[in-house]
Order: structure tokens, then C-alpha cells, then sequence
């Protein structure tokens, strides 16, 4: 082959080379958009969004609540316990802020669900549960479930809680036990999950949850996803 | 004469914005958030003035309203929320103290009525100094 041609040949198949690692690229993005630039103070973004591990709870109306039941729409969970008179009840009413109307637009409402995840399983019964979310908003679900499956949920999610006496804080480490203590008091995550309609864990967002940072973020997860 | 009428104008303005002074601590803004029926524990929170110049302390809490009143701090760590029972208050000297969502409260348990928005709670407290006073907390949405 001449020199010339030669030359040819390799520009020809640098070309292709490089075309194709443009083309790729090109639609490696295309399939994996990039992480949605949010950097606040307190919010994780997973990118790609995790997927949760399985789970088997039970709901406010004691029907049974797994992964099937996160999906067909967007899900804010957050963790605590009812005889908690300080962070839970303003979570709560900061959750019934955020979907009120018109903070939330109604279709936007509508595709989204509130879940309240009690980790005290022995003082919060499905009907205690159900009294308290729903005075805060009727659509808010209270979930619980046995404390074996409440502990391997928090595990897997490396989000742990515990029990402990309010006089000392001394931690009491067994959470599959009613604490013999009466007013125990319940060390739990503080932070809000987000997940996406595929039941994947999207994000996670540490307090405070005013109406506006929540909503922004809420929004913008929304619209990358 | 102008003086005087000012002095005395700025002391009913202080009067009207200070609703509970008895000496040397005045208590502003009580309130509690309206919980559920069924909540079993309710926070009261309110802002402790200390105009003298020593430390006070808060020492105990009553309410005719409920069984046990006790000061609470949450506090969170790692992402984790922990509550903690606070034998006292300390209120430096010429400062104030501001008891809100997520720092410090008064944890009222064992309550002997249903509280809704617009009811009030007479709720007494009492300080290292001697001094003990009554406060109304408004109950609030």
C-alpha cells in the first residue's frame, strides 16, 4: 500500500474511532442524565436512585404495606413515634403544609403520598397511628409493622433507631422488646426520603423541612426524574 | 414634661409588649401547638427574659392542666433526633432564652383535658431567684 493511502486509511479509522466514542458518550448520557445540581446544606442525592431494600410493614388501616405499594407515584416517608411531643408533630404539620393546596399544585398532590413511619411498634397501635396522621392530613398513611421487620428495614437503610430513658439518655439497645421503662423516649432518624415512583430512594433531606426548601427540592428531584 | 409623658408612653409600650413580668424575668409569646386527640404528650414553647443581673435558673414547671410538666431538650446528631429530660434552665443575665420546635420545650404529659386552637393554659413556673409566676400559653394551630 502506498504511504498516502496508508494515511488515508488510519485518518479514516481515527475518525470512526472518535465518532464513535462521541456517539457513545452521546447516548450514555442520554440513558444516565447527570445527578440534578441541588447543593443544599442537608439533602443526599442518589444518582442513580437506590433501590430500596424489601420491606413489610403494615398501615394505619392494618393492611399490609411492602415495595409494591411505593410505586405509580412519588413518596415522602419520614421516621418517629407518636408520644414524641416536639420534632414528629412539627414534621407532620410541615408535611400538611407542604400538600395543602396550593403549595403543592392538585395533580402534583395527587401523585405524591406522605408516609409517617412509627418505629415505637409497642405504644403506636394501627388506631393510634391512624388518629394521629390523619388530624394532620386525612391522605397521610401511618405505617409500623413488627419489630423485627421495623429493625431490619432501619439496618438496611443504615438509618437506626433506639429507646431510651429520658432521665439518663442511657441507650437501651434492644428495640424487639417493649423498654420495662414506661416513658421511654425514642431516638430516630430525623431526616426525610424521597422516592421515586419506582419505589428507588431518590433523596434524603435533613431539618429543617420549612414549606419553601422542601417544596423547591421536592420539585426539583421531581423534574430529573 | 415632654420627657416625663415619653417616659411614661415607652413604659406602657413595654407593659403591652412584656404580658407576663413578675421582677426580674418576663415571659414572652407561650404557645402550644394543637396536637392530635389522641397525642399523649404536648410541647409548650415560649420565650424566658432575664432582666437582672445574675443567672436564673428555671427549676420547675405546674399546670393545674396536666399531671407532669418537665423541661425537654431534642437534640440531633448524625441525622439522628434524640430527646433529652433538663433538670434546669440556666438564663444568663441580661439575656434571653428561646424555647422552639427542634431546641428546648416543656413537656407536658398526662393531660386532663382536650386543648384545641384558641384555648389557653395557665402554667406556672418557678426560678432560682424565689420568683414563681403564672403565664397563659395559647394553644394554636
Amino acid at each position: 500500500m502506498p504511504h498516502r493511502t496508508r494515511r488515508r486509511a488510519l485518518i479514516a479509522i481515527l475518525a470512526i474511532v472518535v465518532l464513535e466514542l462521541i456517539a457513545g458518550i452521546w447516548i450514555f448520557l442520554a440513558r444516565n442524565p447527570p445527578a440534578p445540581q441541588i447543593d443544599l446544606p442537608g439533602l443526599t442525592v442518589f444518582s442513580p436512585p437506590e433501590r430500596l431494600p424489601k420491606f413489610d410493614l403494615v398501615d394505619h388501616h392494618g393492611r399490609p404495606f411492602a415495595n409494591d405499594r411505593l410505586r405509580g407515584h412519588w413518596t415522602l416517608a419520614a421516621f418517629g413515634y407518636t408520644s414524641c411531643p416536639d420534632f414528629c408533630p412539627t414534621t407532620l404539620a410541615e408535611m400538611a403544609r407542604l400538600f395543602k393546596q396550593p403549595a403543592l399544585s392538585p395533580e402534583v398532590a395527587q401523585a405524591a403520598r406522605f408516609v409517617f413511619i412509627s418505629v415505637d411498634p409497642f405504644r403506636d397501635t394501627t388506631e393510634q397511628l391512624a388518629a394521629y396522621v390523619t388530624y394532620f392530613n386525612p391522605d397521610f398513611l401511618g405505617l409500623t409493622g413488627e419489630p423485627d421487620r421495623l429493625q431490619r428495614l432501619n439496618h438496611e437503610l443504615d438509618i437506626p433507631y433506639g429507646y431510651a430513658g429520658p432521665e439518663t439518655g442511657e441507650p437501651i439497645r434492644d428495640v424487639l422488646h417493649k423498654p420495662v421503662l414506661d416513658a421511654y423516649v425514642v431516638d430516630h432518624y430525623s431526616g426525610l426520603l424521597f422516592i421515586d415512583p419506582q419505589g428507588r430512594l431518590v433523596a434524603t433531606l435533613l431539618p429543617p423541612f420549612d414549606l419553601a426548601r422542601t417544596l423547591r427540592i421536592y420539585e426539583q428531584l421531581r423534574d430529573h426524574h | 414634661m415632654k420627657n416625663t409623658i415619653r417616659i411614661t408612653l415607652f413604659s406602657l409600650l413595654v407593659l403591652a409588649i412584656a404580658p407576663s413580668r413578675a421582677g426580674d424575668i418576663a415571659i414572652e409569646d407561650a404557645w402550644i401547638p394543637e396536637a392530635p386527640p389522641t397525642a399523649k404528650v404536648l410541647a409548650c414553647y415560649l420565650t424566658i427574659e432575664n432582666h437582672s443581673k445574675s443567672t436564673v435558673m428555671l427549676e420547675s414547671v405546674t399546670s393545674d392542666d396536666f399531671g407532669a410538666v418537665e423541661i425537654h431538650a431534642s437534640e440531633m446528631h448524625d441525622g439522628m433526633m434524640h430527646m433529652r429530660k433538663e433538670d434546669h434552665l440556666h438564663i444568663d443575665a441580661d439575656s434571653s432564652l428561646k424555647l422552639e420546635p427542634g431546641g428546648y420545650h416543656l413537656m407536658l404529659m398526662d393531660k386532663k383535658r382536650t386543648l384545641k386552637a384558641g384555648d389557653h393554659v395557665d402554667i406556672e413556673l418557678r426560678f432560682s431567684n424565689d420568683e414563681s409566676m403564672h403565664i397563659e400559653a395559647e394553644v394554636r394551630k
